[in-house]
């Protein structure tokens, strides 16, 4: 198997190849972007800057067969057909779109469920329709070491109720894996729909739709070293078929009249108004990108730096490492905290020590709700991450404590 | 290596110290307004209970969680003000309470921790003022 070499990699990267470059340990929150795909989208907004799908001119069809091409890349990628793959402008969106999309199909005493660690992205947008359309909202809880409790899993997928089953597929708050493939299993089994925010697998380990058999699949560009405002909506195709627009407005439509209107055929039925061409580009850049690196390789370097940190940050007094012990199947990332030191205060320590930190909720307040906490603080770690940053992260932390006297 | 090392100036020693005894802690028994406030980024959630006067502000107590930079301003902020004319709280401003922790310049999310107490002692008295009205 290839290995990442991530100083090798950082000159790939034009904000880590600086002098007094900070140590980017932020990437589930936001990834760096490769000159690859900084390229790829300089070439369409400098050589064949036009609008897809319907100029009749060269720099329009080149254009078309780039954005289109991307979407291939992206299919192949997940193992989909093109048809199924939706661009979008992130996971927030592939996520409000689908709960907009399938809320008006389900009535009163119908139920959703979804873990305690869903992304707000997926509790709001149901949280709010369930109001509207009144349908119940049911969560599977984990155990105390943030894995899934598949006991109550089991127990709760059982209801021929359910419609729709929504699940993260790697907590960005804990870095807990969810074992997607088994709860598919059990909610197609009671015939529900099966959503997977995959924001923070895509990308980071092996995602192939057709082994996880869910019926929708989303995740964002920019953490996968694309640019911001691009994502996917993966959707089987019947699924897809089956659904009503989003968003209405040009590209999506087949005919129109004053009357009426006739929709397009996947994916563009979903896809209105001129899309994030450059983003798309680019996105598929990230995919070659991707495919060169060695998705496997790139899976095997963030485990061994996440077990790095994991075994580097347990040795100092005080802390508190939250997530799925070493040793377990594990997201790209470490949240933790120190006793006595709020998480943006520790957080802020380290960032004025040069390291990119996120402190806080991350975007999943009920979750702390339940663990009692205030926040964490998270590092999470990409192929440009050396060993180094692990040791100057666990050497800042300890200095935190010197700074609180604890 | 100094315990405060330069790049941690707004961890200061008496930054520390109020977050750890905060003064004033501690909500009134029988207070003419209570009022709190929290911020989103980082889950601060102070309450303050306040006495008010004569046109000065005689008591203050505050409650709740959030990080040192929250807590020492308002445990600072808090002492200061009792004694203050309710006019003269009413016009203090952001820098103010920069200048008041001694922490240097302070930024985006940072700023807010450290205005947080004023942000709740300022509302909870405008609030209070049109209700007597």
């Amino acid at each position: 198997m290839k290995r990442i070499d991530p100083h090798r990699l950082r000159s790939e990267f034009p904000m880590l190849f600086r002098k007094n470059s900070p140590t980017y340990l932020d990437s589930a929150a936001s990834g760096q972007t490769p000159k690859a795909v900084l390229r790829a989208m300089d070439g369409y907004y400098r050589r064949y800057r036009a609008n897809v799908h319907r100029g009749m001119y060269p720099a329009s069809e080149r254009a078309t067969e780039e954005y289109e091409g991307a979407r291939k890349k992206l299919a192949g990628f997940l193992n989909a057909d093109p048809r199924e793959v939706v661009f979008t402008r992130g996971t927030t969106e592939s996520l409000n779109l689908l709960a907009y999309c399938l809320a008006p199909t389900l009535k009163p005493g119908d139920e959703v469920v979804m873990t305690v660690m869903e992304h707000h992205s997926t509790i709001v947008p149901w949280q709010q329709l369930a109001k509207r359309y009144g349908f119940e909202i049911k969560y599977i809880g984990i155990d105390g070491d943030g894995q899934l409790d598949m006991a109550s899993a089991r127990e709760i997928l059982k209801s021929k109720k359910i419609r729709i089953v929504s699940l993260i597929h790697v907590s960005n708050a804990l870095g807990t894996v969810v074992p997607i493939r088994e709860l598919v299993g059990l909610a197609h089994g009671v015939g529900a729909q099966v959503i997977v925010d995959a924001a923070q697998s895509v990308g980071h380990r092996p995602v192939d739709v057709r082994d996880l058999d869910c019926d929708f699949l989303a995740f964002s560009g920019h953490k996968m070293f694309g640019p911001t405002g691009i994502g996917v909506l993966f959707g089987k195709a019947g699924r897809l078929e089956a659904m009503s627009p989003f968003l209405y407005g040009g590209d999506m439509i087949s005919r129109v009249t004053f009357e009426e209107s006739q929709w397009n055929e996947l994916p563009w039925k979903f896809e209105a108004g001129t899309p994030n061409v450059a983003g798309a580009i680019g996105l598929g850049a990230a995919v070659d990108f991707i495919g060169e690196l060695g998705l496997e390789a790139i899976h095997r370097h963030e485990t061994e730096i996440t077990a790095r940190a994991i075994r580097r940050l347990s040795r100092i007094r005080d802390i508190v490492i939250y997530g799925p012990p070493d040793g377990t199947d594990r997201g790209n990332l470490v949240s933790f905290g120190l006793k006595g030191i709020h998480p943006h205060d520790l957080t802020d320590i380290l960032g004025r020590k040069g390291l990119c930190l996120r402190g806080g909720h991350h975007c999943a307040m009920p979750l702390m709700l339940l663990l009692g906490l205030a926040g964490t603080t998270r590092a999470s770690f990409s192929v440009f991450n050396a060993r180094e940053d692990v040791d100057a992260l666990a050497r800042a932390v300890g200095s935190a404590v010197k700074i609180f006297g604890i | 290596m100094s315990r405060r090392s330069p790049v941690d100036p707004v961890f200061r020693e008496n930054i520390i110290d109020h977050y750890r005894n905060p003064r004033r802690f501690g909500l009134l028994d029988s207070p003419d307004f209570v009022r709190r406030e929290s911020n989103f980024s980082c889950g601060d959630d102070l309450e303050f209970s306040v006495r008010v006067r004569k046109g000065a502000i005689v008591d203050v107590g505050f409650a709740g969680q959030g990080c040192a930079l929250s807590i020492a301003a308002a445990s600072m902020l808090s002492e200061r003000a009792i004694g203050m004319r309710t006019a003269d709280l009413e016009s203090m401003a952001d820098g103010d309470i920069v200048a008041m922790l001694g922490v240097g310049q302070l930024t985006g999310s940072r700023l807010r921790c450290a205005t947080l107490a004023l942000k709740a002692l300022k509302g909870g008295l405008a609030d209070w003022n049109k209700s007597r009205k």
